[in-house]
C-alpha cells in the first residue's frame, strides 16, 4: 500500500533521529575515549550544554558510563538506541523484521558493552549495527516515500548535531543539501518559514545566526 | 534431536535477533522478556494430526453454530441443551452482539483450542480460545529459525512445512473482507503479545494500526493516512471486546475506535474474531460443547473434553465437595492460568474456605479430574528434564475450516507445576507434523 498513516510517519522520522543520534554522537565520542587513555581533559561540560542537556556527572569518566550507557537516563545514547528499537519495532510491517533485527543487534550490543572494560569494542558494532540498518532499509524497502521519510530524520538529527557541536558550515551546507532532496521525495510538509531559511544557507555565515539556523532545522517538520 | 540441541544457543541468540519476546506487567511496571524456547520439538505423527484435525474441525464447526444461534433464535436454549443461566449469566455474552451477523456468518475466524495427550495416548480439550487467542507467530518464527541453524535436522526428518500461517491468516481476513484493506489492530507496543502483532501484520501482508491510526464515518471504518481515508475490510483485533468500543463498551477505553460497532453491525467491516464470542470458549459452557457437536451436527464429539462437574447441577456439587482434595478448581472469569486451584495443594482450611464459596456461586467455578498427562523433554542446563507440556492448536475459519499443521506446544518450567502459561513463566516448543 503506498499510503501510511500519520503516526507511522512520524515513527519512520523518530527512527532516522535517533539512529541517527546514536552513530555521529559515538563517533564523536570516538577519540575522547583514546584522549582519556593518556588522562587528557575532555569537555563534557561543554558538550553538554551544547546539547542543552543536564550535566550532573562526577567527572568525565561518570559522564562516559552515564552518558553513553545509562538507560535510566532519559539523554543517554541508550536511552536514544532503545527509542530507535521501540520506534522500529512499531513499524516491523512497514522495514520488515531482516532490517529491524540490524536495530535488536545494536541494542544487544549496547548492553554487552555496559559492564565491559573494553567499551569502545561493544560500541563499535554498535555503529556496525547501525550502518547495517542504513544499508538494509535502503535497499529492502520498496516505497521510497518510506525511505525518505526515514532518511529526513536522520538528516534533520544530523544537522542539529553538527550545528550544536560547532561543525564548519561548509560541511553544514551540503547536509542541508542532502536534505532537501530527501524531502522532496516524501510527502511530508515542511514549515514553509524554515524552509525558506534553510534554503538559504550559505556556507558561511556568522555564529549569531546558527542559532536561527539550528531553530529553522528543529522546527522544519511537525512529527 | 541431538542436532538441535547442538545448536541451542545459536538458535536462542536467532530469537533474540528478531526480538521474539513477550511482555509482562508486575508489580505496575512493564518488562519485556524473551520467550524461553526449548528446541525439542513435539512430534506429531501425520496419522494422529490427521485424527487431531477432524477431532478440531468439528468442534470449531460447533462453536461457530452456537454463536450464532446464541445471538439469534436461542434454539439451544429454547431445546433445554444449555441452561440459559450459562448463557446470560457469563461475562463473554454481550447483549450488544444480539442479531450481528458477521460478514460470511463467520464468528471464530481463529480460534486456538487448548488439548493436552494423557497418559492414555487420548487428547483431552482442556479449553476454548475463541475471543483473540495467541501465540502461532512462535513456533512460525521459531521453525524458520531452526532450519537456518540446523539445516540437517530437517534434511533428515520431514516435517510439514508451518510456514503458510501468514498465507492462511491472510486467506482467512480475504474471505470474510467487507471490501478494504486488512488491518492488524493492536492496542500498541506494550501490550504482551506485541511481538505476535507486528509480525503478524508483516506475514500476512497487513497494515498495523492502533486506535489514532483508525476512523470510523458514516458506518464505514477508515484508516487514516497521509492521502485520503482508505476503507478497511476486514479488522484483525487484537484488542479484547471490552475496549474495541468506546462508545459501546467500556466508556473510559483509550485503546478502542469509537463506533466500530456501528460499522461492524452495518455489516460494513468484519472483525476478526467477532465480538461477543466469548460466550462460546466460557469455562462454564466448555462443559457443553461435547451437547453442541451432537445437536448441531448430530454427531459425536472426536475430541474428548477433561472430565468436568459444574457445581451448578445438584449431583456435581455432591461430587465436588466430596473430592475437593483430587480435583482441579477453575474461575471462570480468569484467563492466562490464573484462577486455577489444584484441591491437592490446599490445607484443611483453605479446602474449606473454598468449598463455601464454590456453594455460595455454584456458577463461577467449574470442577475438572486432574488429567495426568504426558511429559515431554526439555533441555535445561546441559541436560534433559521432564516437564508438564499442553498444546495450542490453531483453526481458522475461512471459505473452510483449515488445522494449521503446527501449533504452539507450552511447557511449565517449574517441575512441580501444570501451569504453562507463558504469563507464568512457562516456555514453548515448535510443534512437528510428521509427513509420514
Amino acid at each position: 500500500m503506498d499510503t501510511l498513516s500519520v503516526s507511522k510517519a512520524s515513527r519512520l522520522f523518530w527512527l532516522g533521529r535517533y539512529y541517527e543520534r546514536v552513530a555521529t554522537t559515538l563517533a564523536y565520542l570516538w577519540n575522547w575515549y583514546d584522549r582519556m587513555i593518556d588522562g587528557a581533559p575532555i569537555d563534557y561540560a561543554g558538550f553538554c550544554s551544547a546539547l542543552d542537556i543536564d550535566c550532573s556527572y562526577a567527572d568525565a569518566e561518570a559522564f562516559m558510563h552515564g552518558y553513553v550507557f545509562d538507560g535510566d537516563n532519559p539523554v543517554s545514547l541508550r536511552a536514544a538506541a532503545d527509542a530507535m528499537l521501540g520506534n522500529g519495532m512499531m513499524l516491523r510491517e512497514t522495514i520488515g523484521s531482516r532490517t529491524l533485527a540490524y536495530l535488536e543487534l545494536a541494542v544487544s550490543a549496547f548492553e554487552s558493552g555496559k559492564d565491559s572494560v573494553t567499551p569502545t569494542l561493544p560500541l563499535q558494532r554498535v555503529i556496525d549495527c547501525i550502518m547495517a540498518f542504513r544499508g538494509s532499509y535502503d535497499d529492502c524497502i520498496n516505497d521510497e516515500n518510506v525511505r525518505n521519510i526515514i532518511k529526513c530524520g536522520a538528516g534533520v538529527e544530523r544537522l542539529s548535531l553538527y550545528l550544536r557541536l560547532g561543525w564548519r558550515m561548509d560541511l553544514v551546507q551540503p547536509e542541508v543539501g542532502k536534505l532537501m532532496k530527501r524531502m522532496n521525495r516524501t510527502r511530508l510538509v515542511p514549515s514553509p518559514d524554515a524552509l525558506r531559511l534553510l534554503l538559504a544557507v550559505k556556507a558561511s555565515i556568522p555564529p549569531e545566526e546558527k542559532a536561527s539556523v539550528l531553530a529553522a532545522v528543529e522546527n522544519l517538520f511537525k512529527l | 534431536m541431538q542436532e538441535l540441541l547442538n545448536h541451542s544457543n545459536e538458535i536462542n541468540e536467532q530469537l533474540a535477533r528478531y526480538g521474539v519476546k513477550f511482555g509482562i506487567y508486575k508489580d505496575g511496571a512493564f518488562n519485556e522478556r524473551l520467550f524461553p524456547f526449548d528446541p525439542i520439538p513435539r512430534q506429531i505423527s501425520q496419522g494422529d494430526f490427521k485424527a487431531l484435525e477432524a477431532g478440531l474441525v468439528q468442534r470449531v464447526r460447533a462453536l461457530n453454530a452456537f454463536i450464532h444461534d446464541i445471538y439469534h433464535e436461542k434454539h439451544i436454549i429454547r431445546d433445554g441443551v444449555v441452561p440459559e443461566e450459562f448463557v446470560y449469566r457469563s461475562p463473554g455474552y454481550l447483549a450488544q452482539c444480539e442479531g450481528a451477523t458477521p460478514p460470511k456468518l463467520v464468528y471464530s475466524h481463529i480460534s486456538g483450542i487448548d488439548l493436552v495427550l494423557g497418559k492414555d495416548n487420548e487428547w483431552y480439550i482442556l479449553e476454548d480460545n475463541l475471543r483473540i487467542p495467541s501465540g502461532a507467530s512462535y513456533p512460525l518464527i521459531a521453525r524458520t529459525l531452526c532450519r537456518r541453524c540446523s539445516p540437517e535436522t530437517f534434511q533428515k526428518n520431514k516435517v510439514a512445512d508451518n510456514r503458510n500461517y501468514g498465507m492462511l491468516l491472510k486467506r482467512t481476513m480475504d474471505y470474510v473482507n467487507a471490501g478494504g484493506i486488512n488491518v492488524v489492530f493492536t492496542p500498541g507496543r506494550y501490550n504482551a503479545a506485541y511481538f505476535e502483532h507486528s509480525y503478524l501484520a508483516e506475514q500476512s501482508g497487513a497494515v498495523l494500526a492502533e486506535s489514532g491510526d483508525l476512523f470510523v464515518e458514516n458506518r464505514v471504518l477508515y484508516y487514516r493516512t497521509d492521502r485520503d481515508p482508505v476503507r478497511v475490510g476486514a479488522l484483525y483485533r487484537r484488542v479484547s471486546d471490552d475496549y474495541i468500543d468506546p462508545l459501546f463498551f467500556e466508556p473510559s477505553s483509550l485503546i478502542g475506535i469509537p463506533n466500530l460497532m456501528d460499522a461492524y453491525m452495518a455489516g460494513n467491516v468484519a472483525v476478526i474474531n467477532a465480538p461477543g464470542n466469548g460466550v462460546a470458549d466460557d469455562k462454564g459452557i466448555y462443559y457443553f460443547v461435547p451437547k453442541m457437536i451432537s445437536y448441531y451436527l448430530q454427531e459425536e464429539a472426536l475430541l474428548k473434553n477433561a472430565p468436568t462437574y459444574l457445581p451448578y447441577f445438584a449431583a456435581d456439587m455432591s461430587y465436588v465437595m466430596a473430592n475437593l482434595d483430587h480435583l482441579v478448581i477453575k474461575d471462570v472469569a480468569e484467563a492466562g492460568g490464573y484462577g486455577v486451584i489444584f484441591g491437592e495443594n490446599l490445607s484443611l482450611a483453605q479446602r474449606e474456605e473454598l468449598k463455601k464459596a464454590i456453594q455460595l456461586a455454584p456458577r463461577r467455578f467449574i470442577a475438572q479430574e486432574v488429567v495426568d498427562f504426558q511429559e515431554m523433554p526439555v533441555s535445561e542446563g546441559g541436560s534433559l528434564v521432564e516437564r508438564k507440556a499442553d498444546l495450542r492448536a490453531f483453526v481458522l475459519t475461512g471459505e473452510d475450516v483449515t488445522v494449521w499443521p503446527s501449533g504452539l506446544t507450552r511447557f511449565s518450567r517449574d517441575p512441580d507445576s501444570f501451569v504453562v502459561n507463558s504469563s507464568q513463566g512457562g516456555g514453548f516448543k515448535d510443534t512437528w507434523i510428521l509427513c509420514q
